[in-house]
């Protein structure tokens, strides 16, 4: 069978170009004629490189074509955030985990779409149309890395790379059918990344594989002298994760009763016995109500989001405030409302006060358990323009990401299930403590090869 | 909604236009009339929403501004050589510049000189 290079995963591409069975030049153009093909229909890049360059063949990451989500600063390709007021914008310097990447020889390939500022969970408010979804090109991907999830669903990037501040990663990698792994925060700097919620953004893989996302992650990770809430816990090869028996890994159930389909509700008891059957212990456990999750990353995240996008003024960089479309002026002006005297020890510090709460429920969580599961979205993917009528659709899907976002704890999310007649996916995901982010792959990756949601390890499965 | 029992008042808030209109000149933004009304309506039924965060018992605990624990990062004063812009590339972006500066809108209202 012939093997078309773009869709390959990371670990193939690593392989095949060290073992001299193609360049990295062949996998770049490969993915650059997939983009050039599919990107019109799906909207996912909004900017990407024509040429090949393989000259870092011989690096780690030996030129594998990466895709970033364009609120991560890259030099070389405008930053928008998928907003107007940043069209055009050349940024002069470098997110720090780009750099690493790209030191480890990675190939940033293109910049990809998300809701305007990541303020959503589908794309839609992006100010350059959505992007659809690979698996149907009628529902949406999700959000807000949801151009980066569609990249690696389409096979138009071998790994990706999104930012999550609650639910941005594994909310549209549940809903494309790939791996999106949100690490600690702290773990991954954000140095040129647009900043959102600056107590709460975390940048992170999105890829085919658990494999593909600690190869990645160990290339992004790391403290940073220009990001003071970087961590200076030392990184481990997360690649020693991969492979390892479950047994015994105790594995606490959350939030399935929040489902209201008994069908879905079935996907997930599937997944325990899977588990089980790897020799986990799995057990329901009983998590605090997430309803006021959804008030606390409310008010937070407006909060961080009014002063974060007040430096854009259009003066040194970018377009007038008068730029800025209906949804982010909505979050600015709430947040400048929720910080205003008076109303910031209402409203602020109350969110932060249940924001403690919410840790320390995690911390009675993880004297019992080893690892949470929890379905990564109360859902399947809407349909484009459904969400619309929804006004808070991104906290309400989100809900069951916001307690783990607000406490910075580190999550995946993996396939577990397609819906047979719309080619939609569900995933499944896996929390962990603090800097325990080898523990959420170790049972990811183990899920992955025992199951058959993974297409790509499928298909190598298939191969052999 | 069950009664709060945290110290701050927890009654919930209607947004007026008039309020509304205030914020976005906090804010820097220029609002509409049309979107005074909207934003009116649509900030009210958002701290609505939000109430759910007083109907939780948090009068015993701190608030976390900080999950991982860190405390006082600081850098050395001096001046990293390497994060410099030269004065071109400090210009590149800006829209409006004049001989190697930056145009900024008049903030002094009366002084036409």
């Amino acid at each position: 069978m012939k093997t078309v290079l773009n869709t390959l995963t990371l670990r193939e591409v690593i392989d095949g170009v060290r073992s001299k069975k193609f360049t990295s030049g062949d996998v770049q153009s490969a993915v650059i004629s997939a983009i050039d093909e599919k990107n019109e229909a799906l909207n996912i890049f909004l900017d990407y490189k024509k040429e090949v360059d393989d000259s870092t063949q011989r690096e780690e990451l030996v030129g594998a074509p990466i895709a970033v989500k364009d609120n991560v600063l890259v030099k070389g390709l405008q930053a928008t955030a998928s907003s107007n007021v940043l069209q055009g914008y050349q940024p002069h310097y470098e997110a720090t985990h780009i750099q690493r990447v790209k030191n480890a020889g990675g190939y940033i390939v293109g910049k990809t779409n998300l809701d305007a500022w990541a303020h959503g969970s589908s794309t839609e408010t992006s100010d350059f149309g959505p992007s659809k979804n690979p698996r149907n090109p009628e529902y949406i991907p999700g959000g807000s890395s949801g151009g980066s999830a569609a990249a690696i669903a389409a096979d138009m990037a071998i790994a990706a790379i999104g930012t999550e501040t609650s639910g941005s990663i594994l909310g549209p990698a549940a809903w494309c059918g790939i791996v999106g792994l949100k690490p600690t925060y702290g773990r991954v700097s954000r140095y040129g990344v647009i900043a959102m919620g600056s107590s709460l953004d975390c940048p992170g893989p999105m890829t085919k594989t658990v494999e593909d996302a600690a190869i990645l992650l160990e290339h992004m990770a790391g403290q940073d002298p220009y990001d003071g809430t970087t961590s200076s816990t030392a990184v481990p090869r997360y690649t020693e994760s991969l492979g390892k028996s479950i047994k015994g890994l105790k594995v606490g159930c959350i939030y399935l009763d929040l489902l209201d389909d008994p069908d879905q509700r079935a996907v997930y008891e599937k997944v325990k016995e899977e588990l089980q059957a790897l020799g986990a212990v799995v057990e329901d456990a009983e998590a605090m109500d997430p309803t006021p999750a959804i008030g606390m990353y409310a008010v937070l995240q407006r909060s961080e989001v009014s002063s974060n996008l007040a430096r854009f003024d259009g003066i040194r960089y970018g377009h007038g405030r008068d730029a800025f479309g209906e949804e982010a002026k909505r979050r600015i002006m709430l947040g400048t409302y929720t910080l205003s005297k008076g109303y910031a020890e209402k409203y602020y510090i109350q969110a932060q006060r249940v924001r403690t709460l919410f840790i320390e429920d995690f911390k009675r969580l993880f004297a019992k358990y080893d690892v949470l599961l929890s379905p990564t979205m109360p859902g399947y993917a809407l349909k484009l323009g459904e969400s619309k009528q929804y006004p808070f659709f991104g906290e309400l899907v989100d809900r069951m990401a916001e307690p783990r976002a607000a406490a910075g704890l580190p999550a995946i999310s993996v396939p577990c299930h397609v819906d047979p007649e719309t080619n939609l996916p569900l995933g499944v995901a896996f929390t962990a403590p603090a800097f325990e982010e080898g523990r959420v792959i170790q049972v990811a990756d183990a899920y992955e090869r025992a199951t058959t949601w993974n297409q790509w390890r499928n298909r190598q499965q298939e191969g052999k | 909604m069950k009664k709060s029992k945290n110290s701050a008042d927890s009654s919930p808030i209607a947004v007026s236009p008039a309020t509304v209109a205030h914020i976005g000149q906090l804010a820097n933004l220029e609002i509409s009339a049309a979107e005074q009304q909207a934003f009116s309506q649509a900030f009210t039924e958002t701290l609505e929403e939000v109430q759910n965060i007083f109907a939780v018992d948090s009068a015993s605990v701190a608030p976390t501004h900080h999950v991982t624990g860190l405390v006082n990062v600081w850098r050395d004063d001096s001046i990293d050589e390497k994060r410099l812009f030269s004065q071109e590339e400090a210009l590149s972006q800006a829209e409006h510049t004049f001989q190697g500066m930056i145009v900024v809108d008049r903030v002094l209202e009366g002084d036409t000189a």
